[in-house]
């Protein structure tokens, strides 16, 4: 177990340094995304130009600049933003991530249920009506783009149906959870469906195909055999295995969304996460900003695969032993 | 005649396990209808041993898997009776099927690798199958399964009952899946080629197993092989099977001694006999290969690889006794008695 | 050779003959399931449109879908009508694009330019199937290259391409995408002579054929290495058959029904991500229009003239309904164990 550890952390690191090198040399090193140009303005002088390169540090080495980056993102923890002088990465990446983190842990179970319901249904009932009727329903799930998903349901409930039918619906915006649960819970509300009809499309799709591939097996017909119920015959013995790689996709997804991938959301219902963050790092290129995010995009993807990892052990025995 | 009596014993009477009655299985595909078990009937007393043998595909594991109606497919079609305890369980409500299935009619699988659900240990299968039909606390089904576990022949068995199937070898794998099917004292034990995914030093250990158990747990034994020489002297009666249909029955050592079909002739001719000289004995094999379900053979279907059809085996033969056969001695082939003798002399010299 | 090996297939050994894909009639057997032959008349219908957009615009519509027409009038039932209209709200400032007149000109109305929806609609289709397909190819050429690569070469190649793969498979491609357009349209990118500007659709295409590799690159790499394990891969190989050879007459032959299923979800998918990339402003660049971009463009008139942004993402579900069904519909004929990952 010991030595399990020691290699995911060790592993973990090259990974963190790999994407953050390459962050690195994409924004520092490509020609025409010049950081001081951007700083400086379009009419700067080259002498402001030259001002700015050494008050900001881009005249040294390059592997100076990385290291001195590093330092300050993880050892004194002051790096500052390019463009908002005041602002600095750490305590803002912080701030936000528990925005992110709701958004994302409340359409994970929202679409984990929808989808194990429309994936089980259609399984069992397959070639029935019910199952093309759900599985085109899950169809339209993940052909419909998230964002403009997300700006019809704003038109709904800010537009002019705010004023009668959703007049229940808070504004645009985020409230804590500490602060007040209901008005976290209403704020999250629509993007949570938002994102949820994409996941549930995905996973009703991935989970029935599961299923039916578990429900041909012949450990089925031997369960069928030992005179179980049909229900306990479809839910622990089919939809168990069949959670098996379902759950080690979600788990991918999830680090995936915590680690910015929900921004189109994010922007969408003006919900300030880290997703968010990075969108805007990217367009100012405030170079700190997008370093700081890009690693803990990175952090959150490597925690998320270790977790995967753990659980998928802890699901299939059969992994546990290899 | 002690056989005869039998006979007539078999057929009307108490010791009767199961009787399976002109058991047909339909399967509807895209390009039509495929005919996979036609009209396959035998009977099973109460602690026989009953084998039935073919080769892959001919319909012997569908006969099987249906009688507890086990494949949930909404094209296959089944028809006929399977009679157990007064009840036809084709007809059963699956309410009352699931009290037989495990209960009083237990099956084994071929691999117990994929008959296993993975993600569970050995103990927890052989729990679920008690708890499945006895109240017992949760504690109680593991002790039993220890004990299941001890009786089978799995050395440690409180450590084995906490093992996966995949840490598991395939012959400790199969005495699991044999413990689990017997933990509830079935009256009959379905076993769908367990035997042959093991090799021949585990076969036979196997078999003993389930031979011995037979006559423990008082189940009589359906044994579906590809292996006539697997059950050759386990079985006190055979069904030898081609393409769906039962071409020959009858009690093990008639048909052993006296075989009438030219399919079941075959199938004992392609058996090497330890011992016998090369000069005198020589390996048969049968031409071809059989015919899959979705192409229908006119006639019977054994007619095209036969080397003694002729214009009647267009019809399909119906399975009869014969003169100077056990009555309960049957086959299904137009040949004539003398023309069979003849045959048999002319393999023999 | 080819002929022995035939006739000898069923008498020998099953697993040392290539399961080739048997001469099917795959188009027969997919356009028999009623859901495909809808979603084919679906696309047929929407390309059609996209391609003879020009007609629509030149002939009914009279205008030009790419430059302002603030100031434009039209004739609506005899009176001129202007296409940006005066506010009859509020302080009656500023200036509302018309609605839809479901006629001919402006059919469903103008955007904040005065430019006509409808026409921008039809040629934005041609941009998104465009980048839509010819990523969708580009992607499944490299992932088939670097899977095969991987899969059948094996050893230090393998190792390194793997873990790129792997790599790449858990990272956000959002942030991917977003971080490779930004870099790409902020440098003048030349290669000797040739200079891509950076309104060039070649930039999109070539950002999201790149980030979907993995997708495909990755389940591809595993297929071909437990091709290798097969007999008949084995045996090719004891007869002394060149790499080139088995890769040709075994290994892509049993890869491409599965690179066949993956086309028309990775069609799909791309169209997603360059809407979604568009939305962004990092996508399809001016002058050039996607369906991204007019959902994008219509944003500040969601509330007055909704249309403008719903009428695009409609376009995009449906067209990507289609597909998926399409693709659904032969993953079911070709290979029903395909897997693809369709989130994020």
């Amino acid at each position: 177990m010991g030595r399990f550890i020691l290699r995911r952390a060790l592993s973990a690191l090259v990974v963190l340094f790999t994407t953050s090198v390459i962050a690195f040399l994409l924004f520092f090193v490509t020609p025409g995304v010049d950081p001081a140009a951007r700083i400086a303005g379009r009419s700067a002088t080259p002498a402001t130009l030259a001002a700015v390169r050494h008050s900001f540090g881009l005249d040294q080495p390059l592997p100076v600049q990385y290291v001195k980056m590093m330092q300050h993102l993880f050892i004194t923890r002051d790096l500052t933003s390019f463009v908002n002088r005041g602002a600095k990465v750490v305590p803002q990446i912080i701030a936000a991530t528990p925005i992110t983190l709701s958004l994302v842990f409340g359409t994970a179970i929202i679409s984990m249920v929808v989808a194990a319901a429309f994936g089980l249904v259609s399984a069992v009932h397959k070639g029935r009506f019910v199952d093309p009727f759900l599985m085109a329903l899950a169809v339209l799930g993940i052909s419909v783009p998230v964002f403009w998903l997300g700006e019809i349901a704003n038109l709904l409930t800010q537009g002019g149906l705010h004023s009668s039918v959703f007049s229940w619906v808070p504004p645009l915006g985020y409230v804590p959870l500490t602060a007040n649960i209901g008005l976290w819970a209403l704020h999250l509300l629509f993007p949570w469906i938002t994102m949820s009809v994409l996941y549930a499309g995905v996973y009703s799709r991935v989970l029935r195909g599961e299923m039916i591939t578990t429900l041909g097996e012949q450990f089925i017909q031997a369960a069928r055999a030992k005179g179980i119920s049909e229900r306990r015959l479809v839910w622990r013995h089919a939809f168990r295995c069949a959670l098996v790689p379902v759950t080690a996709l979600f788990g991918l997804d999830i680090g995936v969304l915590v680690g910015g991938a929900a921004l189109l959301t994010e922007v969408v219902f003006g919900l300030p996460g880290v997703g968010y963050l990075t969108y805007q790092s990217l367009q100012t290129v405030d170079l700190p900003m997008i370093m700081g995010t890009v690693i803990y995009a990175a952090f959150f993807v490597v925690l998320m695969n270790a977790i995967v990892d753990i659980v998928h052990a802890r699901l299939d025995p059969r992994v546990r032993h290899a | 005649m002690p056989d005869t009596m039998q006979a007539t014993a078999r057929a009307v009477g108490a010791d009767v396990a199961l009787r399976v009655e002109s058991l047909t299985i339909d399967i509807r595909t895209k390009s039509g209808v495929a005919h996979i078990v036609q009209d396959v009937s035998f009977t099973v007393a109460k602690g026989e041993f009953v084998g039935i043998v073919g080769e892959s595909g001919s319909g012997k594991s569908m006969t099987l898997m249906n009688l507890l109606r086990l494949i949930d497919n909404p094209n296959l079609n089944v028809s006929g009776h399977v009679w157990f305890d007064g009840e036809d369980l084709l007809a059963l409500p699956a309410k009352r099927l699931r009290e037989i299935r495990g209960g009083k009619i237990a099956m084994i699988f071929q691999d117990a690798m994929t008959a296993l659900t993975p993600v569970y240990t050995v103990g927890w299968h052989i729990a679920e199958q008690l708890r499945a039909h006895r109240a017992l606390s949760r504690r109680a089904a593991r002790e039993r399964a220890i004990e299941l576990l001890t009786e089978v022949g799995i050395p440690s068995p409180e450590l084995r009952v906490d093992s996966f199937p995949h840490e598991l070898s395939g012959g400790m794998r199969q005495r699991a899946v044999i413990a689990m099917a017997l933990a509830c004292d079935p009256k009959v034990l379905l076993a769908d080629e367990p035997t042959t995914a093991l090799d021949v030093t585990t076969q036979a250990q196997i078999l003993d197993l389930i031979r011995r158990l037979r006559t423990v747990h008082g189940s009589a034994v359906v044994f579906v092989t590809h292996d006539i020489g697997v059950i050759s002297d386990s079985a006190d009666s055979i069904l030898v099977m081609y393409a769906g249909r039962v071409v020959e029955q009858g009690r093990t050592v008639d048909v052993l001694a006296a075989p009438q079909h030219p399919y079941t002739q075959g199938l004992l001719g392609s058996i090497p006999t330890p011992g016998a000289s090369r000069l005198t004995s020589q390996l048969v094999s049968i031409d071809g290969s059989a015919p899959t379900p979705s192409e229908q053979v006119v006639g019977c279907a054994f007619r095209p690889r036969c080397a003694y059809a002729f214009d009647k085996c267009f019809t399909v033969p119906a399975l009869r006794p014969r003169e100077g056969q056990a009555d309960d001695h049957l086959d299904a082939c137009w040949l004539q008695r003398q023309a069979q003798m003849d045959l048999r002399i002319e393999a023999g010299s | 050779m080819p002929t022995a090996r035939k006739a000898d297939a069923r008498l020998i050994d099953g697993t040392q003959i290539a399961p080739v894909l048997r001469r099917r009639n795959i188009v027969g057997e997919v356009l028999a399931a009623p859901q495909a032959v809808v979603a084919l008349i679906i696309l047929v219908l929407v390309t059609l449109s996209a391609v003879l957009a020009p007609l629509y615009a030149r002939f009914v519509a009279h205008t030009d879908p790419f430059s302002s027409q603030v100031s434009a009038t039209i004739t609506l039932g005899g009176k001129a009508v202007p296409v940006m209209q005066q506010s009859t709200t509020g302080l009656k400032l500023g200036v509302t694009p018309i609605g839809p007149t479901w006629s001919g000109q402006y059919f469903i109305g103008a955007d904040n330019q005065g430019r006509d929806v409808m026409s921008r609609l039809l040629y934005g289709g041609r941009d998104s199937l465009l980048i839509g397909i010819t990523s969708a190819i580009a992607c499944c050429v490299i992932a088939l290259v670097l899977g095969v690569l991987a899969g059948y070469v094996g050893g230090i190649v393998d190792g390194v391409l793997s873990r790129i793969f792997d790599v790449l498979w858990a990272f956000p491609v959002y942030l991917l995408a977003i971080c490779l357009s930004i870099v790409l349209l902020t440098s003048r990118i030349a290669f000797g002579p040739i200079v891509i500007d950076s309104s060039s659709l070649i930039l999109p295409i070539a950002i999201i054929s790149i980030i979907y590799v993995p997708y495909i690159a990755r389940p591809l790499r595993a297929q071909v290495r437990s091709l290798c394990q097969r007999g008949f891969v084995q045996a090719s190989i004891s007869v002394g058959s060149s790499n080139w050879r088995i890769i040709r007459r075994d290994i892509l032959p049993n890869v491409m029904p599965s690179v066949i299923v993956y086309f028309p979800i990775m069609v799909a998918l791309n169209i997603l991500i360059e809407s979604s990339l568009s939305f962004l402003g990092v996508g399809v660049q001016p002058p050039n229009a996607s369906w991204g971009t007019i959902i994008n463009d219509g944003l500040p008139l969601l509330y007055t003239r909704p249309l403008v942004s719903l009428a695009p993402g409609i376009m995009i579900a449906v067209t990507c309904v289609a597909l998926n069904l399409i693709g659904d519909t032969i993953r079911d004929v070709l290979d029903p164990q395909a897997k693809i990952r369709e989130a994020v």
